[in-house]
């Protein structure tokens, strides 16, 4: 069976929302409605997630162990749960980035008009 | 977090998703309303922006749940709806699953009860039985107790053990103000209790310190078990210090053994636990703690830890030698039944039974035959369900092309036979119960429900568990299989068309191995039933027909030796004076109890011999005794049993043989030698033939009857206060009538014991065979009745597919016989490599149960052919219905169909 596919991963590449999430949380903690916020700023509101779809992309973080949750008391006083990056989701999240970077110099000299031949 | 930290939290992980998302739209909302909008807008703004939210919460849970546990899900719930789906062929399925794990789920828990359960005591696998082993002059080897002399050399010898402990069952009479009770006891060894690591439940159990000559501490100490106290104290703590009056001495209680404690041999369940120094006290005369030449004794020892089994039992053979030099005397050392012997240690952790000698291997043969029951019942339901998955082909190419792969359309199979056993696994059980209690109750009381506790375990859950896996293995591998290899293009071709579908050559198969498992079970089942009949049939010697037998317990009366014997001649004479008594008299050992005493004679003028072996069977009985057990006075006269008759005696016609060949017998002298293990002396005792009786059964119905030496009741006869009534009467009830009134006149103060007819008796002692013979008719009954299922279905599926052939045939010219014969053809075709298959896997068979089989030959041709015919009629019984269709197709209908 395939993982369940989030919609908001439809103008996305698999994995990516994951990426984000980690590379938001190796900046700082955060919980949900926070990341969601954070992305959707960093992006330049370029990147509309939608929001839900980062409950199950949150999901497979925690079940990698590449994240850790807790519930704690929030600035605005309110019950929320916040996500730590684990140490292995540093690792995990420079593996990827590297390996996001290579793609997309491999489809940047692919889509380059100037390498036609 | 682990990974199985993982699976079981799950309900709060979960809790905490629907707590995350319900915050995070609360937040939502909350910051829209701080932008302006009012608070129903800014809810549905909120949401519309997070999407469906139960869609994500069931996502966000999904990616816990692992992809099979998933397909499982979706394979479970299809399975259920197929199965609803026929529920005929589901109900079949149960109910021959049921039968064939219940039967061997119901012999597994006799299995485990009989051999594998352990003592409830702390490391149980470190308890050994140390055993005298003897090897008798004639071939024999068995195992036997031992005595507290060899105990106290053992224990000067062995370095292998913690602890060892003597152990002797024993029953004691108590006298309560309804009278005096017999209860089941055991004198112990004052360590038993810490050797075996018993903690008491309550009080505190025996010590070294209780097990003194003349008592210790609390005079003569008792343990009671928890029964006892529960049952018979209300598990008052005050009993705890009391004194009771046990086997005519007081005696303190001072203890309660833990609960589910019932001794260490099976079946025993002691009730009182008295230190082995009680045992001169309890016995007076009879005692026998320091004689060294008695094997009474049972020695258990536990192992120091790290020592093997092995190691133990090498140390034990090794230091035999110089426990015999220390403890017999020299006649005896060199005796050759001791010169053959030797020490053994056992495994002596699930306790000592002595139905194990006598169960084990028929168990054994019954697990094997439950065995073959199940591989019939699976063999049957696979042929079925390979029949129902060619009819499903459609289904599964289906699948095929939507993209199912061939594993997975394997593996939904499996589910599907897996849930039919699991189904008929939950009624095995119940089943198992019903088998277990019914076969209990077959067995005599000595035996079964007391000495056998059988209840429900987690082992014998997890047996059914695994018979139950195997079953839908061996029945789903087969039609899985086959749904694998459907092609889907072909199948899918034929679309529209009835697709019925080949069997294969599998398919075909299955008959015939399923009848050659069950001719092997029918030849099996014949031979033991005509093994009861036969030793039913076989002349014992005695009455069978309104003949019981009636213990005495004479042991508490005031009258001892000569005033014992006038009471029972006064008990006799008064007793064929009832209405309807014919002849009545006593016995030292009644017939089929399954044990003997045991002498060697000579004729007195005979030259003397060095050893002479001790082949004839001795019992004392009184006067008509011969008229009240039926046996006949060849030659001579009767015993006057009038107390001057102890030079008398009487033999059967094999020991008059054998002492004397063809000479004359009667007024001749014999010799009985009776060599003394205590004392090495061998003691003779002569006296004069004055008759000679027929030939009569005792040890057992299978044996030939042994010579034997009838010795008269006298003052000096050695059971005298415990001999055996034997009572002739017109009918058993006026019998026992009888019994009870002269027993009330007589003996009115001594325990009532209820008569056994001779007929139970000799039930009773074939019980085993009865048993096997019983259940394996049952057995085969059963596979009998699958087979014929199995048959039945075979032809009907291969009638419904061939149709259209028998039209073509029908209208080319066949006629309505010719299709039957036809038909029954095609059965025979299918019986005969079964019965081939059946009749060779019968003979092996055969050959090896050979031991319980008694005047039936294991080869006989007659009881083959009988179970052949049996087969073959079952087969074509079953094959008729289609066969009968098959005859009666329109040939038109069939053509027009086509």
């Amino acid at each position: 069976m395939t993982p369940p596919q989030a919609p908001g991963q439809r103008d996305l590449f698999p994995g990516a929302l994951e990426m984000m999430v980690l590379q938001s949380l190796r900046r700082q903690p955060m919980h949900g409605y926070a990341l969601v916020q954070h992305i959707r700023q960093r992006s330049n509101e370029l990147l509309q997630v939608e929001e839900g779809s980062l409950y199950p992309a949150l999901q497979r973080l925690l079940k990698d162990r590449l994240v850790k949750a807790e519930w704690e008391i929030s600035a605005t006083n309110r019950r929320v749960r916040t996500y730590r990056i684990t140490a292995a989701g540093n690792r995990h999240l420079d593996r990827e980035v590297s390996r996001f970077e290579r793609m997309l110099e491999g489809i940047h000299l692919v889509l380059s008009p100037a390498e036609a031949e | 977090m682990s990974r199985l930290s993982h699976f079981f939290p799950r309900r709060r992980m979960y809790d905490d998703l629907s707590e995350e998302i319900r915050q995070h739209l609360e937040e939502k909302v909350e910051s829209l309303i701080v932008d302006g909008l009012s608070r129903e807008d800014a809810g549905h703004q909120a949401r519309r922006e997070f999407g469906n939210a139960a869609l994500m919460e069931e996502r966000s849970r999904e990616v816990w749940l692992r992809p099979w546990i998933e397909s499982l899900r979706a394979d479970v719930r299809f399975a259920l709806r197929q199965i609803g789906k026929s529920p005929g062929f589901a109900l079949t399925a149960i109910l021959t699953l049921a039968l064939g794990i219940g039967a061997n789920t119901g012999i597994f828990t006799l299995v485990h009860a009989l051999l594998l359960e352990d003592l409830p005591v702390p490391e149980p696998g470190r308890l050994t039985q140390v055993d005298l082993h003897i090897n008798s002059p004639n071939g024999d080897a068995w195992d036997a107790p031992m005595n507290f002399t060899f105990l106290e050399s053992i224990r000067r010898h062995a370095t292998s053990f913690s602890g060892i402990f003597g152990w002797s069952a024993q029953d004691f009479a108590l006298e309560e103000s309804t009278g005096s009770h017999l209860f089941a006891g055991a004198f112990v060894t004052g360590n038993a209790f810490e050797t075996l690591g018993l903690h008491p439940a309550a009080g505190r159990m025996l010590a070294p310190a209780d097990d003194q000559p003349g008592g210790g501490p609390d005079g003569w100490a008792a343990v009671i078990s928890y029964r006892f106290w529960k049952q018979h104290d209300n598990a008052d703590l005050s009993v705890i210090g009391s004194h009771v009056n046990l086997a005519g001495h007081s005696v303190t209680i001072v203890g309660v053994a833990p609960e589910g404690f019932e001794g260490v041999i099976d079946g025993a369940r002691p009730d009182f636990y008295l230190p082995l120094s009680f045992e001169p006290a309890a016995r007076g005369a009879e005692s026998r703690l320091h004689l060294p030449g008695g094997l009474w004794l049972m020695l258990w020892g536990r192992r120091k830890p790290g020592v093997s089994l092995a190691a133990a039992s090498a140390e034990m053979h090794t230091i035999f030698h110089a426990v015999v030099d220390e403890t017999l005397p020299p006649q005896v050392r060199h005796s050759p039944v001791v010169e053959h012997a030797t020490f053994v240690a056992r495994p002596g952790g699930t306790g000592w039974n002595d139905m194990r000698v006598t169960y084990t291997r028929p168990l054994l043969l019954l697990q094997i035959l439950v065995g073959v029951v199940l591989l019939v019942c699976c063999i049957n339901l696979a042929g079925l369900s390979l029949a129902r998955t060619a009819s499903r082909q459609h289904e599964f190419a289906t699948r095929g092309a939507l993209g199912a792969g061939r594993l997975r359309l394997m593996q939904q199979l499996l589910v599907e036979s897996l849930l039919l056993a699991l189904c008929g696994g939950a009624f095995a059980i119940l089943l198992a119960w019903l088998i277990d209690r019914g076969l209990l109750q077959f067995l005599p009381d000595s035996q079964g429900a007391q000495t056998l506790s059988v209840h429900p375990e987690l082992s014998i859950l997890l047996f059914t568990g695994a018979c139950a896996v195997v079953c839908a293995l061996l029945c789903g591998i087969a039609p899985a299989w086959a749904a694998g290899r459907v092609s889907i293009e072909s199948v899918l071709r034929r679309s529209g068309q009835n697709t019925t579908g080949r069997i294969g050559f599998t398919g075909r198969s299955f008959v015939p191995l399923q009848a050659a498992l069950t001719l092997a079970l029918v030849v099996i089942a014949a031979m033991l039933a005509t093994t009861v009949t036969r030793l039913r049939a076989s002349h014992p010697g005695f009455h069978i027909e309104n003949a019981l037998l009636a213990g005495a317990h004479f042991d508490q009366l005031p009258q001892k030796d000569a005033d014992l014997a006038a009471l029972y001649r006064r008990m006799t004479a008064r007793l064929e004076q009832m209405p309807g008594m014919e002849d009545a008299s006593v016995v030292d050992r009644p017939p089929l109890i399954g044990f003997a005493h045991m002498g060697a004679f000579d004729a007195a003028d005979a030259p003397p011999e060095r050893y002479h072996t001790y082949k004839y069977q001795i019992n004392d009985v009184g006067a008509h005794f011969f008229a009240a057990f039926g046996t006949h006075i060849l030659a001579g006269r009767d015993f006057a049993n009038d107390g001057n008759d102890q030079k008398d005696c009487i033999l059967n016609r094999s020991a008059a043989a054998a002492i004397f060949g063809g000479r004359p017998v009667l007024g001749q002298t014999v010799r009985e030698f009776n060599g003394s293990m205590d004392t090495g002396k061998t003691a003779t005792r002569d006296c004069q033939v004055i008759g000679i009786v027929e030939d009569a059964k005792y040890v057992n119905l299978r044996d030939t009857p042994p010579p034997t030496v009838y010795y008269p009741i006298t003052a000096a006869t050695e059971n005298l206060d415990s001999l055996t009534f034997v009572l002739h009467a017109g009918t058993l009830s006026e019998g026992r009538n009888a019994w009870h009134r002269v027993l009330h006149e007589i003996a009115p103060s001594t325990p009532e014991a209820e008569p056994i007819a001779v007929s139970v008796q000799l039930d009773n002692s074939i019980v085993r065979e009865r048993l096997l013979s019983m259940l394996s008719a049952f057995f085969a009954a059963l596979t009998l009745l699958l087979s014929g299922i199995g048959i039945y279905g075979l032809m009907a599926s291969s009638v419904a597919r061939r149709t259209t052939e028998i039209g073509v045939r029908m209208a080319l010219g066949s006629t309505r016989a010719g299709i039957f014969i036809l038909m029954l053809r095609r059965v025979t075709a299918l019986l005969l490599p079964g019965i081939l298959l059946g009749g060779c896997l019968a003979w092996f068979a055969a050959r090896s149960i050979r031991s319980f089989l008694f005047d039936v030959n294991p080869g006989s041709p007659a009881l083959f052919a009988a179970a052949i015919v049996l087969l073959a009629l079952c087969g074509f019984s079953a094959a008729m219905l289609p066969a009968r269709r098959a005859a009666s197709v329109d040939p038109m209908q069939a053509l027009r169909a086509e």
